[in-house]
């Protein structure tokens, strides 16, 4: 089965009840049991659910895994892999990793006996030095979010075997059409599958998958204990956004680099960062692990946070919205925006300036999505 | 609100409601049956699902109306619904109308049963024959109704001469434009006065609901919607959630639909154990020069004649595994169907051999796996 081939029908089967092409909603919390002892692999939906469950198989056979688990959300996926950890244990993690998931680590982890390093990931030797005897987890953003860092698979995977410490990928910027963190060595690979993955703007959702059984069983008793699992509903309409990955994420990355090229030539546009232009940092890292370079875009505009917010307030087609990876393009200014609390030095100390400003690139038609950036940055 | 022009676009951004509301970029599910009265003029404006005008009612027409260049649409409980409607709403005891031979199972079954009791009578057209239309016609003739590709021999109907021959002798004209969708063709833009969509196909694209819309000017879509507002066909809050967010992807769905299909139709030409493919793509199709004309694409849809007649169907259906043996169309998942058992049922043998309808003509609805892996598939069940 070819990859395209696999997003549509990988773990789908008509049902074999009723011959349902999409596979039913099974909007119920109890099964019946057949008699004492007996079930059909269900009794509890926190515990499985005939519809998550082709979720997770479908999902973990795009990304070329064996077992996946979904969640309720992107974090209680990521939550779900630090409980494999003990007080005591070590992390190191990319330094510019997702905010929610440094908060979690910084504000609840760190009380329950954990400690965290956050490293610039894009270098494997700041990963190396950060290893300490009490290093059980290695987790990588990549490509990194806003900044768009990205990290050489498989110097991090030498590095976790050599240390013998877990290897995990948040994979959400890539996703398993430009990159397979499998085939380099990862242990586990983690989804916010609210973003490209079911990619409509519909759900919010998380997905850990691995090839490790023990990794798997321990995420499975997660899940059943900890109880932060996806309904039904929003397993099914997952299954539905993913139906359509490989023909959106090549939009995405077509629309992306388009958009990117047109920002790199435009006057008001200090700085650009998209991991397909040759201008990025780790542009040669890109081309060999990535198929593609997807649909996030960073950018510095010249004249900082008033002219961000001219920029923001001017756009018409972009969506100022904080989530990304959806059928719409959208716009955000973290300096006014998502990092707003943030007091100034530790946001730049964070890279995050003034005029920083994050897109995610839709699927519309191109010459629109320039359109629109062209008159805001007219008016900035 | 700015207007786009570009497809693309519009499929994301037209209709919706500006600003967004409750700020949702994703349109919230008015699931409410009942809303508070707001001392509305007439019945057709009090907010009620069954009046088709709900929030997502009204974003979804708004967009549906904008992919084809029309001025206004109604979604309907199925593409059926949005069929008998718009005859219903035109044809009246006494009327008389004009209506393609090579219709669509459901359509033609509706037609031929259910509107002589109605006092509706009609003559059957060839689409394709503009010059035997005339001696068809009536002086109590209203509308000429036809499908833009027929189903399933994907015929392209004369499109140019309907509207023309509309126009002429004052009818309503109606095309079913289900096969293209609006990315391969835009009734309104060649003059047409309604398009129907059994939106459960392209539309949606995603196999999980039923619905269907007409689209065309405001005056004819105000007519149909009173008619619908008594009749009931009316599309539930859910679906019409599903629909809308199944329409975001519909330009990248066609055009690999268009693709893989044109790929497929080029393969079953050259194999042995094909009599003949049906595929206005294919430079060999008798409707080649005016699907190049008026489409943008060919569709997804396909349909062959196997060598050795139903037992070689019989022998293809139990061999094909990647291709699901269902029907219906337009979905992302590959179906294959034999209309002589399914969609054209309800002829009589007699009537399928009329229209060219043979016991070992497949028809395939071509998904978005990836094509090589279908073809594959065929060659194994072909051998």
């Amino acid at each position: 089965m070819k990859f395209d081939t696999k997003i549509v029908r990988a773990g789908i089967s008509p049902d074999p009840t009723t011959g349902a092409i999409v596979p039913p909603i099974y909007q119920t919390a109890t099964y019946v049991l057949p008699e004492v002892g007996r079930d059909f692999g269900f009794d509890y939906t926190r515990s499985a659910n005939p519809t998550r469950e082709i979720l997770e198989n479908n999902l973990a056979a795009i990304e070329g895994g064996k077992f996946g688990t979904c969640f309720a959300s992107g974090m209680s996926a990521v939550d779900s892999v630090l409980k494999l950890l003990n007080s005591g244990d070590h992390v190191v993690c990319s330094d510019d990793v997702y905010g929610g998931v440094s908060r979690y680590f910084n504000n609840i982890l760190v009380n329950y006996g954990l400690t965290f390093t956050y490293v610039d990931s894009s270098n494997p030797e700041n990963v190396e030095n950060a290893i300490t005897s009490e290093t059980k987890l290695l987790w990588v953003e990549t490509p990194t979010n806003p900044l768009l860092k990205v990290t050489d698979m498989d110097a991090m995977s030498q590095i976790a075997k050599k240390h013998n410490i877990i290897f995990g990928v948040d994979s959400t910027f890539a996703t398993p059409i430009f990159l397979r963190p499998f085939e380099f060595g990862a242990d586990i690979v983690m989804h916010s599958t609210t973003k490209y993955i079911s990619g409509h703007n519909q759900i919010i959702g998380g997905i850990i998958i691995t090839n490790d059984k023990e990794i798997h069983e321990k995420m499975k008793y997660v899940q059943k204990t900890i109880g932060a699992v996806p309904s039904p509903f929003d397993c099914w309409l997952t299954l539905l956004g993913v139906k359509t990955l490989h023909l959106r994420m090549e939009r995405h990355a077509s629309n992306a680099q388009t958009v990117a090229e047109f920002l790199e030539s435009h006057s008001q546009v200090e700085k650009i960062t998209y991991p397909g232009l040759p201008s990025h940092p780790q542009y040669s890292i890109a081309k060999e692990q990535m198929d593609g370079y997807s649909g996030m875009i960073s950018f510095e505009l010249n004249g900082g946070i008033p002219a961000g917010k001219t920029l923001m307030n001017s756009v018409e087609l972009c969506s100022l919205a904080e989530s990304l990876g959806a059928v719409e393009t959208m716009i955000t200014h973290p300096a006014t925006m998502t990092h707003v609390d943030v007091p100034e030095d530790e946001r730049h100390a964070r890279g995050l300036t003034d005029g920083l400003v994050r897109i995610s690139v839709g699927i519309e038609d191109v010459d629109d999505i320039i359109d629109d950036l062209k008159q805001a940055l007219e008016k900035c | 609100m700015k207007k786009y022009t570009k497809i693309d676009t519009k499929l994301i951004h037209s209709g919706e409601p500006k600003p967004r509301i409750g700020g949702a970029v994703s349109l919230p599910i008015f699931q409410t049956a009942m809303y508070e009265y707001e001392e509305e003029d007439s019945y057709h404006d009090i907010k009620y699902i069954r009046l088709n005008n709900t929030p997502n009612h009204i974003a979804l027409q708004k967009k549906l109306a904008a992919l084809e260049n029309a001025e206004s649409s109604l979604v309907t409980a199925s593409g059926m619904a949005a069929i008998t409607t718009s005859l219903l709403t035109f044809l009246g005891k006494g009327d008389h109308f004009l209506i393609q031979d090579t219709l669509y199972g459901g359509t033609h079954t509706f037609v031929n049963h259910e509107l002589e009791k109605w006092g509706i009578s009609f003559d059957f057209i060839d689409g394709t024959s503009s010059d035997k239309w005339e001696g068809k016609l009536r002086p109590e003739t209203k509308v000429i109704y036809v499908e833009s590709m027929t189903n399933p021999l994907l015929q392209v109907t004369d499109l140019k001469a309907v509207t023309a021959f509309a126009r002429e002798h004052n009818l309503i004209s109606i095309v079913d434009n289900t096969f293209p969708s609006p990315i391969n063709f835009r009734p309104s833009e060649w003059g047409f006065d309604l398009s129907c969509h059994s939106c459960t196909k392209y539309l949606n694209g995603h196999s999980d609901i039923v619905a269907g819309c007409v689209i065309g000017s405001a005056e004819l879509i105000g007519k149909i919607t009173h008619q619908l507002n008594h009749l009931g066909g009316t599309l539930d809050p859910h679906a019409c959630f599903l629909l809308h967010r199944g329409i975001k992807t519909l330009a990248l769905r066609m055009a690999r639909h268009n693709k893989s299909a044109f790929k497929i139709a080029q393969f079953l030409e050259n194999h042995p154990e094909v009599e003949r493919v049906n595929y206005p793509g294919l430079e060999t199709n008798l409707y080649h020069k005016s699907a190049k004309e008026l489409f943008d694409g060919f569709s997804g849809m396909l349909s062959f004649e196997l060598k050795g007649g139903l037992e070689s169907a019989n022998n293809f259906f139990k061999k094909v595994t990647l291709s699901v043996i269902a029907p219906s169309l337009g979905g992302i998942e590959s179906l294959v169907t034999l209309p002589a058992t399914t969609s054209h049922s309800g002829m009589s043998p007699e009537e399928r051999q009329r229209v060219g309808i043979s016991d070992s003509l497949v028809r395939m609805s071509v998904g978005i796996e990836d094509g090589d892996d279908l073809i594959a598939d065929l060659e194994k069940a072909l051998s």
